[in-house]
């Protein structure tokens, strides 16, 4: 009996592993996924969105003219099979791949192209990539029916990689002309998936595109996607997205709570991956108009101060890394040389480096003082995670070596207004990008108070680094500027970098082959169901 | 009675005009702004914001923006291209001529949404309505006519419980309970047919049986210490009809006044429930509105709600003299 109980055990052992071996060999085709997102997504027109939910809903429904590697980030064809640039870097030519075709049918040309990049121009839009076509572009031509001609009012490096964003995305010209204003509610590209109903932030249905393609070479398959349908859910609550998940209601939940993801890991009916995004870490904000951090030294002391192991593990429950650099690894012009010369957290190291850039507690009230005025400075920060929390070790390491601090909580959208403006010493941001032209934004002296330079940092050399950075097309002439910015800001530091942001999503095991994309979101097209 | 009407009408109107100076006024003196907010998610760099708001006319002055949402532009708004199109983003019509505009996030109308999404919470806010006033008075009645016993200090401690509670907590736990671990009720969330119904209708209700029961019960108490009750069992009347017929009646009213408020309160109170249960309702809508500063968005629903509240008010004011003929208007 026994040994018969055995041989039932090992023949079930078996068969289970010869159904996963095959299960992994061979993906199936049909089923539905679901995917819940954790806030609104806003209208799926690539136009007049800039939502990161919005912007991984639609990469399911259009493809962008270029795309960028999802590990090595680099750029390569997209709907554009092809693309060159002039020796002077003002002219780019696209070579449009052929026998695309939209969903609705219109066949996807260079007159789609160029319709699509007027749409985003025209001012009776007020589209938000609008400053991102009509600033580089002089001219659009279409020599063909498969050539895209753009003229650069000036050489525009970064441009590349905003052909790679879905903002940018070509749209059906025949689907706008029908729905005019009402386009995103009925939204046509050329994705893998076609839009098929959505109740406006709260779902979007997507079926199988069965006529795709051409999807880029670096997926495992062509043709059409294994998933039939695909839907995508917003749920607000974290406790109710968890609860969704729990019950197998749905498949894939994104943003899950850090403190209940050892629970996932351990259940053998879900995995947790994560995807890192690339940009600018979570950032203290130093202004560095405002004393104290008008002084380098002091700015250069105070980094020295933070816990960012603390913060990962505590706050962010160790999905992340800490940050060793301005810039994320995996982002174009990381520059590794600089990462063991980047602050640690060392307390004493900070102490003395305030002592040496002239700070003491000259009149003994335990806060440090220089020249009769004290350290006392003002942190603003959002309500809710992740501020509360990291603000609250952030407050804690800097009190310690005794800097007052008032913390002022203000709600996000005045919360980025005052930040904006420059109100508070100390604040904090984080900015995910693609490419590292995002110094153009955190850094050049003309994006104070037009953009999110809100350091306020003015650096003349870091201004003429980065416009030479936008000028130079070589790769490795432009890795060296943006290397050589982050070797200033880290002299100058006037942002903290403290945590490299990385993606946790709980996904049930019958989900295979789970993706993310460069931006780190998800990517569905090359999974299946292990039980469609 | 006609005139009655035609006042309360000019009244009402007024009102809202007033409402839509404060709703704007409101919104738009806040510190932030929609573009900023939008452009923060993606790499934009100087001149982006300053362009999308001078394309939304956003950089116009506030007097001039109010009153092209009132008026509409389209007779000021010279069109640049040529093209003649009566639906473009930054044409409107005002909504004195109906036109809310369109969402700057959502970029649908208005109007739109809000038809979308009101049913959802109005269903939410009846059924919570349909079920906290049998239960609420019932309760009220036992307790006042048990007073001080088991029965009415056992149901004093429910409603103290139920206006204490806070409703996502409870929410949560109901769908712990019956969803997760029972299984009793599935799908729990959504707005799915009647079973997606019943938690979010019993976590929004629950307050407001509170309320209604122990309004009941005091209002009852008052009523029963009259004369003409006195009188009514004197000469021999049945206690189930003295309790209905002349008690209920008139401990009714101020019921009546609370319930106008409670239904315009379980409007707004729908906001928490419709987040726990994802319900697709008005109030989840208005929450992101505001923290996008979506102002279109955000003046449309509030100037909506504004005018549900107008006529809820309006309707208890003319039940009020169903339920006691003594009231008339004039």
């Amino acid at each position: 009996m026994r040994s018969r109980t055995r041989f039932v055990l090992l023949l079930s052992t078996l068969l289970l592993l010869f159904v996963g071996v095959v299960g992994a060999q061979e993906p199936m085709s049909g089923g539905s996924l679901s995917v819940v997102f954790s806030s609104e997504w806003g209208v799926l027109d690539p136009a007049a969105n800039t939502n990161t939910f919005g912007r991984n809903i639609m990469q399911f429904i259009y493809d962008p003219l270029l795309r960028k590697h999802p590990t090595t980030g680099a750029i390569g064809p997209g709907l554009a099979e092809s693309f060159s640039f002039s020796d002077d870097g003002t002219v780019i030519t696209l070579n449009l791949r052929q026998g695309v075709t939209f969903h609705d049918g219109t066949p996807f040309n260079a007159e789609a192209v160029r319709f699509s990049f007027e749409r985003i121009s025209d001012p009776e839009l007020a589209s938000p990539w609008a400053a991102a076509i009509v600033g580089p572009v002089e001219t659009i031509d279409t020599p063909d029916d498969y050539t895209v001609v753009m003229t650069l009012k000036e050489p525009f490096a970064p441009y590349l990689d905003s052909l790679t964003q879905i903002g940018l995305a070509p749209v059906s010209p025949a689907a706008v002309m029908e729905h005019g204003a009402d386009y995103g509610l009925n939204p046509v590209g050329t994705g893998p998936f076609r839009f098929v109903s959505t109740m406006p932030d709260e779902e979007v249905v997507m079926a199988r595109n069965e006529d795709y393609n051409w999807a880029p070479d670096y997926y495992d398959h062509q043709g059409p996607a294994y998933l039939e349908e695909l839907v995508a859910l917003h749920v607000g609550e974290d406790s109710t997205r968890m609860a969704l998940v729990e019950t197998f209601e749905v498949d894939v939940i994104y943003s899950p709570l850090a403190s209940q993801l050892p629970f996932f890991q351990d259940d053998p009916d879900f995995y947790v991956p994560t995807a890192a995004r690339t940009g600018v870490p979570r950032i203290l904000v130093l202004n560095t108009e405002l004393f104290p951090f008008d002084d380098a030294a002091t700015r250069r002391a105070v980094a020295w101060a933070v816990d960012r192991q603390r913060i990962l593990d505590e706050v962010f429950g160790g999905i992340g890394a800490v940050p060793q650099a301005i810039l994320t690894p995996g982002l174009f012009g990381y520059w590794t040389e600089g990462m063991d010369q980047w602050p640690g957290y060392d307390p004493e190291m900070a102490a003395s480096l305030l002592a040496e850039a002239g700070w003491g507690d000259a009149d003994g009230d335990g806060i440090l003082d220089r020249d009769g005025q004290a350290f006392s400075i003002t942190y603003g920060i959002s309500p809710g995670f992740p501020f509360d929390q990291y603000g609250q070790i952030v407050v804690n390491d800097l009190t310690q070596l005794g800097i007052e601090i008032t913390v002022e909580t203000e709600e996000i959208g005045a919360y980025l207004a005052d930040m904006r403006a420059g109100k508070w010493e100390l604040s904090g941001m984080l900015f995910p990008a693609t490419d590292p032209d995002v110094f153009n934004i955190i850094a050049h002296s003309s994006s104070i108070d037009a953009a999110w330079n809100t350091a306020r940092f003015n650096n003349a050399e870091v201004d003429g680094l980065i416009e030479e950075g936008r000028r130079t097309l070589d790769l490795e002439a432009r890795a060296a500027i943006y290397h050589r910015i982050q070797e200033i800001m880290l002299d100058q530091m006037p942002y903290i970098p403290f945590y490299v942001i990385e993606n946790a999503f709980v996904v049930n095991s019958r989900v295979q082959n789970f993706r993310t994309n460069a931006q780190g979101f998800f990517d569905f097209y090359d999974t299946w169901l292990s039980d469609a | 009675m006609t005139a009655y009407l035609i006042r309360r009408l000019l009244a009402s109107i007024l009102i809202l005009l007033g409402v839509s100076v404060l709703i704007f006024a409101m919104i738009h003196l806040v510190p932030g702004d929609p573009v900023a907010i939008m452009l923060h998610e993606v790499k934009s760099g100087p001149g982006a914001i300053e362009e999308m708001r001078r394309n939304l006319g956003l950089d116009r002055p506030l007097p001039e923006q109010y009153l092209f949402w009132l008026m509409g532009n389209d007779y000021v708004r010279v069109d640049t291209d040529g093209d003649e199109v009566p639906d473009s983003y930054g044409t409107r019509r005002g909504i004195l001529r109906g036109d809310f505009g369109r969402s700057i996030f959502k970029r649908a109308q208005v109007i739109d949404i809000i038809a979308d999404r009101f049913p959802a919470t109005l269903k939410l806010t009846v059924a919570a309505m349909l079920l906290a006033l049998p239960v609420g008075i019932l309760a009220g009645i036992i307790a006042a006519i048990r007073r001080e016993t088991i029965h009415d200090y056992l149901t004093m401690l429910g409603a103290l419980v139920g206006v204490s509670i806070p409703p996502f907590w409870l929410g949560l736990m109901l769908m712990y309970v019956f969803g997760v671990e029972l299984r009793w009720v599935r799908p729990f969330v959504g707005d799915r047919g009647f079973i997606t119904l019943i938690l979010p209708t019993i976590t929004l209700a629950a307050p407001t049986v509170a309320i209604i029961a122990r309004l009941t019960r005091s209002s009852m108490l008052n009523v029963l210490g009259e004369d003409y009750v006195r009188t009514a069992r004197a000469k021999g009347v049945r206690e189930a009809w003295v309790l209905t017929a002349h008690v209920l009646r008139n401990a009714f009213i101020p019921v009546l006044t609370i319930l106008g408020l409670q239904f315009g309160y379980l409007l707004g109170g729908a906001v928490i429930v419709e987040t726990v249960f994802v319900f697709p309702g008005l109030g989840r809508e208005v929450v992101t509105a505001i923290i996008n500063r979506d102002f279109p968005l955000v003046q449309g629903v509030t100037l909506f709600s504004a005018t549900i509240f107008v006529l809820i008010n309006f309707g208890v004011d003319m039940l009020y003299t169903a339920v006691d003929p003594r009231i008339r208007y004039a």
